[in-house]
Order: C-alpha cells, then structure tokens, then sequence
C-alpha cells in the first residue's frame, strides 16, 4: 500500500523531480561558491515570482497557459519608458507608472481575451501569436512613432541618433532603479529567523482560535496544518542555513529586498482573496464546464476576459518589478520571452494546463531558475564551452512546456478505439 | 386572492421557416400540481417549453403567437433570465452539475450567499467573498426538505447517478420564489428503483404548492405520479386530460395518432425463406447517448426492417455498431459468417452500406464537391473511378462526373452540376447524395438511419421510393432506423422496437398503433402476443 | 485532363495582387530600379514556395497548419553538411544532399505524426514548442557532432560555424541553370522548375487514390472511418510528405542563398510559409495547390516590394522586418478566429 502510493507520489510530481535531480547536478558542476549561489537565487527569484503569478487566473478559467502575458509585460514597460522620460522617480513616479500600465494593460488584456474568445480551444497558440503579433505592434510604436509628434519622447537621451526611435538599451534614473529593492534590506538569516519567530506567533494563535472555537487539540491542529507547514519549512531552511557553514556564510551575505519581497506576498494575497470571490468562484465554474456555467447564468466570455485582464495586469507589474531590480531595459527584446520563460517555470513547478498553485509558482521559479543560471556554468566546465549550457537551458524551457502540454493532451485524448473488448459499463447500465 | 392557475399558455402558435411547429397549443397548470407533457419526438414539446423559457432560439426565428400568463399575469419572458426572475426552474435532462464542486457550491451555483467587505462595496457584487458556511447550511436545509441524508460538502462527482438528478431539483427549490419546474426527462437516466424514490419526492414538493411539468416518455410514471396529462401531436394539443380518466393504452395511441393512413408501397405479405442475411448475437454498442445493451436481431434475406425507438433509447447504435464506429460487443454474422465489425472496410466488401443518421457529421464532406461525395465510397472500397497510370491509381474525373450526373438525374437533386459543394445543398437534397452514393456501392445490405430526418415531402417521397426499388429490384436487404412511424410502417415487412437500450418487441407494421406507444415507452406487457413474437430469440 | 482542383481564391487575393501591380508602377516612379525589385521577388518566391507546399499535406489530412516544419527542415541541413563535409559540388552534390535529406525526413516525420495522433486537438500548441526544443537540441548537436571539413567547422574552437559557405559547392546551381533575363529582371527558371515539379508531384499524390482519401479523412475523420480509413495513418503519411517537403526546401532555399544557415536560424521558419498560404485563401483546415502557389508569389511579393517601397517612402529601413511581422502574425491570428471551434 505504502509502496504503491509512494510511487503515485513520484509519479504526479516527476517533472518536478527531474528537475530538481538537474538542479543538483548542475549546481554541483557549476563550482560556484554557496554564497553566488544563493544570492544569485534570491534575487531572481525576487525578480521573476510576480510574472509566474500572472498565469494562474487563466488556468483556472480554463483557457490554459497565457502566452500572452507578453503584452501586460510590454505594458510595464511602456509605463517605465515614460516616467523615465519625464523624469520623475521615486515612488511617486513608480506610483503613476503602475497606474499608466495597468490601465494599459486593461485595454491589451480585453483585446486578448476577446481573441481568446473567437478560437476557444486553441487559446494556447493564439497566445503565443498574439505575443509575436504584439512584438511588431510594439517595434513599431518604440522604433517608428516614439520620437514624433504621435508619441513625443522629450528626453533626447532616450533616443536614437536621428532623432525618431528608442535606444536599444535605456538605462534607469536613480529613482527607478532597485526603488523597490533598497527600501529595506535583511540578511538572509535574519529574515529566516524573524520568519520563524513570525509564523510560530501566527500559528500558535491560529490553533488557540480552533481550539477557542470548540474544537478538541488534535482537531484545531489538523485544522492549522497549513500555517504549521508553513513554520516547519522556515524553521527547516534557518536550521539548514546555521548549521552548514558555506550556507550560514551566504545567510549572512545575502541580503533579501524586503519591500519586494511584500510586493509579491500582496500579489499573492490578492491572488487568494480573487479566488474566494465570487469572481473567483465564476471564473473556477467556467473552467471547469462552460456549458453549466452558462446554463447557470454566469457570462462565460465576460468571465474569461475579466481573467485575461487581471493576468495581463498582474503581468505588467511583474515587469517593473522585473525591470527595476535590472535597472535597465533592453527596449524591443525584454517583453519577448516573458511568457515562455514564466510558463516553463510554472509548469517546472508542476504545473498542468488545468491546474496551478502559488506553491507550484514558488518551488518552479527556484528549480529553473537555479538551472537557468547555473547551466551555462556547469556547461563551462564540463564541455570547456558555455554556448552550450546556455543551449541547454533554453532547449529545457522549450521542451519542459512542448512536453508538458503534450502529455496533457495525451490524457485528454478519447480513447475511442473500437476493439472487441470494451469496458463492461455497456452492459452495466 | 390566489389565481386557479400558476401558469396559462394561451393559443401558442410558431412556426421555424414556414414550417408550423406548434399550432394553437394551451396549457394550463394549477400550483402544486403535476403536469405531464408527452409526445412523441418532434412532436413540439422542447419548443414549447423553450418558449417558456424565452430561449433566444424562439426570438431569432421570429417570435411566437399566443399568450401567457403567469399566477394570472400575461408576462413577456424574452430570456432565461426573466423566467428565473418568474419563479419557473428547469431540470435539465443531462446534468447540469460540475462533478468537482461539492453539493452546496452545485446548490448554489451562481447564486452564492457573500460576505461583505470594503472592495465589494466599491467594485461590486463580484468581489464579495463566498459565504461558505452560509450556502452549507442553506444547502443543507434544502437537503433536509427533500429528505435527503446528505452532507453539503461531499464533492457532487462521487455521488451516484440517482442522487445527482436530486441536487438539481434541490437547486431549483433553493431558489426562494420558485413556483413551477419543469422536469426534462428526468427519469432517463435513472434505474427504476431511483425514478421511483426522485418521483415520491416531486409529488412531496408538488404539496408544498410548487408545480411541475413533467416531460417523459415513461407512461407508467404519468399514470402514477402526474395529476393531469397534455399530449402533443405533430404540434397540436390532442388530449388533455386528467390521469385517472385515461388508459395508458389511450395515451399511447393519441401520441401515435389513431388513424392507420400510410400508403404501403410494399406488398402487405410478402414471405422470405429462413435463410437470415444479419444476425446480431447479445450484441452491445457503447455509443454515447445511444447505448444499447444485448440485442438479438435476425434479418431475412431481402427484406425491409424497420428499427423504431425514441431518440436516446440506442436505436441508432445498430447501425452504428455494425459499422464499428463505437466500441461493441457480442457477435455479428452475416449470410451466417461472423465478421469483425471494427475492420470497417472488410464489413463494406462484404456487401455492407450505410447510410447515417447524421447527415452533416459523419455522412457527408461538406466542404467537397458532389461528385467526391457520391463516388468515395466506390472508390475506396472497389476502386472504381481509378485508373491506373504508371502502376499508381489516379482519380478518374471523366468516370466520376458521368456517374455522378447520371445520380443527378436519377435522384432529381437540385444543384448547379457535379461540381457544387455539398454544404451549400438543401437537407433533401445532401441525403440525396448520400443515397447516391450507398447506390453506387451495390450493396446486398443497406443500412439507413433517419433517411428523411428534417427534409422536405417531395424529396421524403423520392428516397423512399428509392429504398423500395433497390429493394423489390435488387434484392437488397435494407435495415431502417428512424424515428418516424408512419414512414417506417409505409414500407417495412416489420418493425422492431428498441426501448431503453434493448430490442424490446417485433411488430407487424398493421398492428395497432397503441401497441408501438408501450413499447416505445417500454412497457411489453401488451396483453396479447404480437403475432411476430416467436422470430425474437 | 482538366485541371482538377477547385479554385477557392477570394476576391481579396486579387485586391492584393492589383495591390502588388500598382505598388511595381510607384517604384518606377519613386526612381526604385523595379527590374530588380521583381528579380528579387522571384527569387525569394523561388526559395520559399517549397515551405509553402509543404503545409498543404498536413492541412489536407486534418492536422492544421505544421508548426513543425523546422523539423524537416534540420534533416535538410543534416543531408546538406554531409554533401559540403565530403567536398561534394554541382548538381552531385545537391542531389546527394536531397537524397541524405530525405530518409531522415520521412523517419523524423513518421516519429512527428505518431506524437500529433496522440494530442488531436494541439497539433500547433505541441508543434511549435516542439519544433522549439529540437531547434535548440540541434544546436548542441551542431557543437559537438564530429564533421571535421574546415569549411564547416570553426578555425578555432568547438564545433560548427553558424554559416556555411556554398561557394566552392553548388551556391546557385539551380538559379543559373536554364536562368535569362527578359528586360532586365533575371528569371531563375532552374529553381522555379524544380519548384514547379515538386508541386506537380504533390498534385498527383492529391489525385491519386491516396491522396483523395487523405482529404476526407482530415475534411471529416468521422466519415473516414466510416469508410474504414485509418485517419491516423493518413495523419503520419502526411507529416511524413510535409517534412521531406521541409528537408527538401531547405536545400533548394540554401543553394539560392548561398549558404546553409544553422543553429537558431531554422527556428522561425515555418511561420512565414504558415502566413504564405493563409494569404493565398487556405484556412486552417482547407488548402488547394493553387492557394500555395498564389500564396507565395503575393506574400513574397508582398515582402520584397511593398516593404522596400514602404522603407523609401518613409525613409526607416527597420520598417520592412516590423510590417512583416504585423503581417505574418496577423494572417495567422486571422486564420485561427476563423476556425470555428466551440462556441461561447
């Protein structure tokens, strides 16, 4: 018995496992010191986490994997250009960006949702055209009209040489640049130990309400197991960090941008606060069933545009996010392989086009991540060439999502083979 | 004062392109009572209750005439919504539960009890937050009323089938102001035991003042539980009565219709030798919707069967099963050799042809000319219209457009020449070249399914013609599948009736008509042997 | 034999070649040298209309449009190194590179087609990221697979060169062959027979007895098996066809441009060939030779006229890549609203 679920369990999470086995290799050949590591780690994953969030609404409306988060990142983008050229910073300038891109990516996440409306069951390549589409949408704004009077670009540094088209590269105003990231910094260890210190506090009282509320020990326990999930792994990860030193010396070196670290928490709060909602309730029945949904009143293509929109949004500020940790943008190339990369991640995590989860978020971003950086090094090494760690990492981010999606389609598939045998139900019912 | 009746319908006319679906219908339903609405398929029945239900089907095709009232009310219901806001439910005939959800979340399907909070203030209904205790508590109420020992949060999916058809009416009856349901067919899928129990359930419900309007095909359960019956015919009211005042045997032969006025074109006794061309052995089709269980049937060399049933009772599986386009089981012989139904081709050079019952999804190439559709079958199966260039076959046109022309002629299709797309042909005209092309073939067994389903009376007229001639001309043994009685007692030497997935009884086209009506319902006890009755194994 | 295919070419493709006519009369007047505006046109018609014909077996056989087609497109490459590692030149060697190209064509297409037959329904989705991940598999490959000529690999280092010089093999050899020049523009007759017979070759396969059952297995798989048609060996035939299409092009399209382009380079290439039959009338799930060949003259044309006058007009040479991208995307964002699936 034990076996045999044991196996089950390897078995729903082997793309996980795969992946966590490469991690282990590749981390071990990349012959980087612990420290590099994990402060290389945080910090993308700091970076990355809000633009993985953005896929889950679709997913559970049942529209799959949006490729098309591409525009909401384009939309963060186009939002840090402008305060940049108008060269306002701070947080106030990064409070008028949000706002510029939001309402932007409002208008591209409709426009993509009404697409998605129109080839209902090919939302998938739609999304990975729309993103192609947009990229040319995009040149076209960035190298043709930014410059004219169409869309005036007053900061001269912004632009080409002749006067009409973006740099290449546009390199952030002190203001932007790490805005978020150095309103508050902590030590590794130190954020491991006050998140112990936090999530003991929560769960303690968290129990006590159970307990308060009529339920016997044993019950209010099983009923915090989550937040006593949640406590075990920090306490874990601090024991882990004191107790081996190379890992208690990069604790100690890393230090960890708090306020992102808060933006992300509030993203995924809301996340789980949508959810509950009614909304998340009618987005849930759609992906489950449309046809009941609509029976029942719900109105299905509204629904899915309101997701498409929220995860274009979610998108956007996941780029700024993304950008202002960077400091710069590569203007016509950062949007392009966002959804790519976001998908893989979360599919890496385990992920299926049907269902996704903030942890599967989280556990994907470290695993590729970790292997996104470490590859080309461990490539360095072991083939004294880096092309092709760096060859390797994209052919996994293709070919984790080409498998995913193709096993997922393998289980959908009707198994409508006329043979002699067929399952007994015809003669049961 | 409380009106006598929750609802009026009042000389309902409509019609779809010309063609009149309901002709002066009324109905009229009391609070708390059972209304059973029967007739055969076609007869009117989903059109009048999509009137009900201000479906946009109605106001796209032009409306209706008539008029209805509502607790004494002439109302205008001109989408779902407006009958939900009326206090009129529907339980649908297939589930409209999500089996992932548990009870209380399919019990309040889109109608989720929220809690307040500041966004939802702001934003509206959308961002409240569901009241999960709430809905299980209210759910459970509504549980309780239907005397049900279920727990709200049992996920709806692992219920069997016989309690899902309880949630839904349990999510009909959580609407505060429901005051009439109509039930579609609600016992369709539910065993006898099951139809049994959710039936004494209506009738408790039905005494609290909610009424019902009880669509079904099962007499006996509207002898048992309905109050007051309405029969439709070909769109028109032919009975209301009240139950204890009519037979089942009566029902069954206002649905059927009394008068026998077909023309047989067919001698009325024609006799064939023992030797069977077809015979299906404890044979099982797994098609979905049609599912048929251990069917025996044996076909006499030359001559016409008819198969009849209701729609959903697995009279189309026949046909479909032989050609092995769903999963099956049990054996088939054909001129006493066992075949392999799933090896499609050999089953068409053994002589086979069909003919299926849907026309535009699997009978035809839409997108494809005429001439494609009316010679493929050739041409895959005895590779006519090829010739052989350099060893390798290549499509004759010449062949092709010569017999296709000649088909034209034959069958009087109205197109512009063998070249037209068969998606742009009327419905006579596209079974026409499905005709055409089952011909081409030659086959020694011919089966058809549903060969005049929605075509006009001239082009009716010519298939069956057709069918005849290949019959009396060729010898063709030919196997009808449909659902219109009169069609298949105008030519068959008999008629086999499938009923709940089984082959239930063989009648003689001259027997009485009420005797097709029970057995189609599914009652055999006719009281006396139908003369054919010993050919049943 | 009359021509036995039915013409479904929309009066839109006819705006869009009066389109192209009135754009070749505003050169001439912009002062553009127009007889090397069409050369170049046909040129590229010339190397693309292979990728466009190679999308109409897999249209026909109910796949859709093959998003693969740089899988074919790889054997190609790997056939055509092979011919350059043995110093192979002149017809020879394009030959023997077609003949290498080919086998490994058919295997990858047969390997290809099983894995669509068990994802019906994400043909595309699953096509496009297949065809992702074996480009970039590739480029590994290309590093460590053993040629040893120095015209293909690296002086220095490891590997393969990104591109491979055709130079001293057969750059061109099928552009000059039977080529002349009627005022000016050079019309590469070699190339464009060679295309022409190919096409000619899949219009048989299309009438012949095969090929007809292929295209009422994809026009309705359910029909197909009620003729006892096994629609998913007709799936795997056709991406079969399709990919030798692709091995078979790649050659033809490197001769032309005088040299083999490796690594990333194959990556995108399906999508102009995709966007080359869109425009030509097909859609999703119908296809007809005439809407390749129609498709590659107007988006070729298209490309190599229009751009260029456009990039004049407005003077920004960045123009023509943005416009065919809008272009490109946009016909096949077209196609796919138009495929009429489920319905909301």
């Amino acid at each position: 018995m034990k076996a045999d679920k044991f196996l089950a369990v390897l078995k729903s999470n082997a793309v996980t496992i795969f992946f966590i086995i490469l991690c282990i290799f590749s981390t071990a050949f990349s012959g980087q010191s612990a420290t590099f590591i994990v402060q290389e780690l945080v910090s993308r994953l700091c970076r990355n986490s809000v633009l993985i969030l953005s896929l889950l609404m679709p997913v559970l409306c049942g529209m799959g994997l949006n490729f098309s988060i591409v525009l909401g990142a384009a939309a963060g983008q186009i939002g840090l250009i402008l305060i940049t050229n108008w060269g306002i910073g701070g947080f106030t300038g990064m409070l008028i960006c949000i706002l510029i891109a939001t309402i932007i990516s409002v208008l591209f996440g409709i426009f993509s949702g009404f697409l998605f409306n129109k080839t209902v069951g090919q939302e998938m390549i739609t999304g990975i055209i729309v993103g192609y589409f947009a990229k040319g949408f995009f040149d076209l704004i960035f190298l043709i009209l930014a410059g004219t009077k169409i869309f005036p670009i007053g900061n001269p540094e912004l632009l080409l040489a002749g006067g009409v088209g973006l740099k290449n590269t546009i390199v952030f105003g002190e203001g932007v640049r790490y805005v978020f990231d150095d309103v508050f910094k902590l030590s590794l260890i130190n954020c491991l130990l006050y998140g112990v210190y936090i999530t003991l506090a929560i769960t303690i009282v968290v129990i006590l309400i159970h307990k308060i509320k009529g339920n016997k020990w044993k019950d209010a326990l099983i009923k915090s197991k989550t937040m006593i999930i949640v406590f075990s792994c920090f306490l874990i990860c601090f024991l882990l960090v004191f107790l081996i030193p190379s890992l208690f010396t990069a604790g100690l070196r890393t230090d960890v941008p708090l306020f992102t670290v808060l933006l992300i928490a509030v993203v995924c709060l809301l996340n789980e606060f949508l959810c509950k909602t009614k909304l998340g309730q009618d987005i849930r029945t759609c992906g489950l069933d449309m046809q009941v949904a609509s029976a029942s009143g719900i109105k299905v293509g509204q629904t899915r545009i309101i997701a498409t929109v929220i995860s274009t949004i979610i998108a956007a500020w996941g780029q700024i996010i993304f950008l202002q940790n960077m400091g710069l943008v590569n203007t016509y190339t950062s949007h392009e392989q966002v959804g790519t990369y976001a998908v893989a991640a979360l599919l890496v995590g385990g992920a299926s086009i049907h269902k996704a989860t903030i942890k599967q978020v989280f556990v994907g971003a470290v695993l590729f991540h970790l292997l996104f950086f470490t590859m080309p090094l461990a490539g360095f090494n072991l083939f004294n060439d880096s092309q092709i760690g760096e060859y390797f990492r994209v052919f996994v981010s293709y070919g984790v999502i080409a498998i995913s999606l193709a096993l997922h389609a393998w289980e959908n598939l009707p198994k409508v083979k006329a043979k002699k045998k067929i399952k007994s139900d015809v003669v049961a019912n | 004062m409380e009106p006598k009746y929750i609802l009026e319908m009042h000389g309902i006319c409509k019609e779809y392109s010309g063609n009149p679906v309901l002709k002066n219908v009324d109905l009229r339903i009391r609070p708390g009572e059972i209304l059973a609405l029967v007739g055969e398929n076609g007869a009117g029945k989903s059109t009048l209750m999509n009137i009900l239900f201000g479906m946009s089907v109605i106001h796209s095709t032009g409306g209706f005439k008539g008029e209805v009232l509502f607790n004494g009310e002439p109302v205008r219901i001109s989408s779902p919504l407006d009958a939900m806001k009326c206090g009129i439910g529907m339980v649908h005939q297939e589930f409209m539960l999500i089996n992932g959800y548990e009870i209380s979340e399919n019990i309040k399907l889109n109608r989720e009890n929220l809690k307040k909070n500041i966004l939802q203030k702001i934003l509206g209904n959308k961002l409240g937050i569901l009241d999960r205790s709430q809905m299980r508590s209210e759910s459970l109420a509504v549980l309780n009323e239907l005397g049900l020992q279920l727990e709200p949060s049992t996920i709806t999916g692992t219920l069997p089938v016989g309690l899902k058809q309880f949630i839904e009416i349990a999510r009909e009856l959580d609407k505060k102001n429901i005051k009439l349901i109509v039930l579609d067919e609600p016992t369709a899928v539910l065993t006898e035991n099951e139809a049994e129990k959710f039936l004494n359930c209506v009738k408790e419900v039905s005494r609290k003042g909610i009424s019902f309007i009880f669509i079904t095909h099962r007499l006996k359960e509207v002898k048992a539980y309905a109050d007051s019956i309405v029969i439709l015919r070909d769109g028109e009211l032919v009975g209301d009565y009240s139950t204890e005042s009519i037979s089942i045997e009566r029902i069954s032969e206002l649905m059927i219709g009394r008068t026998v006025n077909f023309d047989r074109s067919v001698d009325n006794d024609r006799k064939f030798s023992e030797d069977y061309e077809l015979e299906l052995k404890n044979f099982s089709v797994n098609m979905p919707g049609e599912i048929l269980k251990n069917a025996n049937l044996k076909i006499r060399k030359g001559e016409i069967l008819g198969i009849a049933g209701l729609a959903g009772h697995g009279k189309a599986a026949i046909a479909n099963g032989i050609m092995g386009l769903y999963p099956s089981m049990g054996d088939i012989f054909l001129k006493g050799k066992k075949i392999d139904e799933t090896d499609t081709l050999q089953t068409l050079l053994d002589g086979v042809a069909f003919v299926s019952e849907d026309r535009r999804g699997v009978g035809l190439l839409l997108h494809e000319s005429i001439e494609t559709n009316v010679v493929i079958s050739s041409l895959r199966v005895y590779n006519k219209f090829l010739r052989r260039i350099l060893g390798i076959k290549f499509y004759d046109r010449k062949a092709a457009k010569n017999f296709t022309e000649e088909m034209i002629k034959r069958f009087d299709i109205r197109c512009t020449g063998p070249s037209q797309e068969v998606g742009r042909l009327s419905g006579g005209n596209q079974q026409k070249v499905c005709m055409a092309r089952a011909i081409a073939l030659h086959p020694e067994l011919l089966l058809v399914s549903e060969p005049t389903r929605g075509i006009d009376v001239g082009a009716k007229k010519r298939i069956l013609d057709e069918l005849v001639e290949m019959n009396t001309r060729e010898g063709t043994t030919i196997i009808v599948t449909s659902s219109e009685l009169a069609e298949l007692r105008s030519i068959c030497d008999r008629i086999a009736i499938v009923s709940g997935g089984e082959v239930v009884g063989i009648l003689s086209p001259f027997d009485d008509s009420y005797k097709f009506g029970l057995l189609m319902s599914g009652i055999t006890d006719l009281g006396e042997k139908g003369e054919s009755d010993e050919i049943r194994d | 034999m009359k021509l036995g295919i039915k013409v479904n070419v929309g009066i839109s493709q006819f705006i869009m070649g009066a389109f192209i006519i009135c754009l070749l009369i505003l050169s001439s007047f912009l002062g553009m040298n127009t007889p090397s505006l069409i050369s170049d046109s046909i040129v590229r018609i010339g190397m693309q209309m292979i990728f466009v014909l190679a999308m109409l077996p897999t249209i026909q056989s109910g796949i859709g449009l093959n998003f693969g087609l740089p899988l074919g497109i790889i054997c190609g490459l790997v056939g055509g190194l092979i011919t350059v590692e043995f110093n192979m030149t002149g017809f020879s060697g394009l030959f023997t590179a077609i003949l290498i190209g080919i086998p490994l064509a058919v295997v990858v297409g047969i390997f290809y087609g099983w894995l669509l037959n068990h994802m019906k329904g994400s043909e595309m989705t699953v096509g496009n990221y297949l065809n992702f991940s074996v480009v970039y598999l590739m480029c590994i490959g290309w590093m460590i697979l053993p040629f040893k000529n120095g015209a293909i690999v690296w002086a220095m280092g490891e590997g393969v060169r990104s591109t491979i010089t055709l130079d001293n093999n057969y750059q061109q050899i099928l552009d000059n062959f039977l080529s002349f020049s009627i005022a000016g523009v050079r019309i590469p007759l070699g190339m464009l027979l060679f295309d022409i017979i190919l096409c000619f070759l899949v219009w048989m396969f299309m009438t012949s007895k095969t090929g007809i059952l292929m295209r009422c297995s994809g026009g309705n798989p359910v029909f197909g098996a009620s003729l006892g048609i096994n629609n998913d060996r007709m799936r795997i035939l056709s991406t079969v066809i399709s990919s030798v299409l692709g091995a078979v092009g790649i050659i033809v399209y490197s001769q032309s441009y005088g040299f083999y382009q490796l690594y990333t380079a194959p990556q995108m290439m399906a999508y102009p060939a995709i966007a080359s039959i869109l425009i030509g009338g097909a859609t999703t799930h119908r296809a007809t030779i005439i809407n390749v060949l129609l498709g590659a003259v107007l988006y070729q044309s298209l490309l190599t006229i229009a751009l260029p006058i456009a990039s004049e007009i407005l003077s920004n040479s960045s123009l023509s890549e943005i416009l065919r991208t809008l272009v490109s995307n946009g016909i096949i964002l077209y196609a796919l609203t138009k495929m009429g699936g489920k319905k909301i």
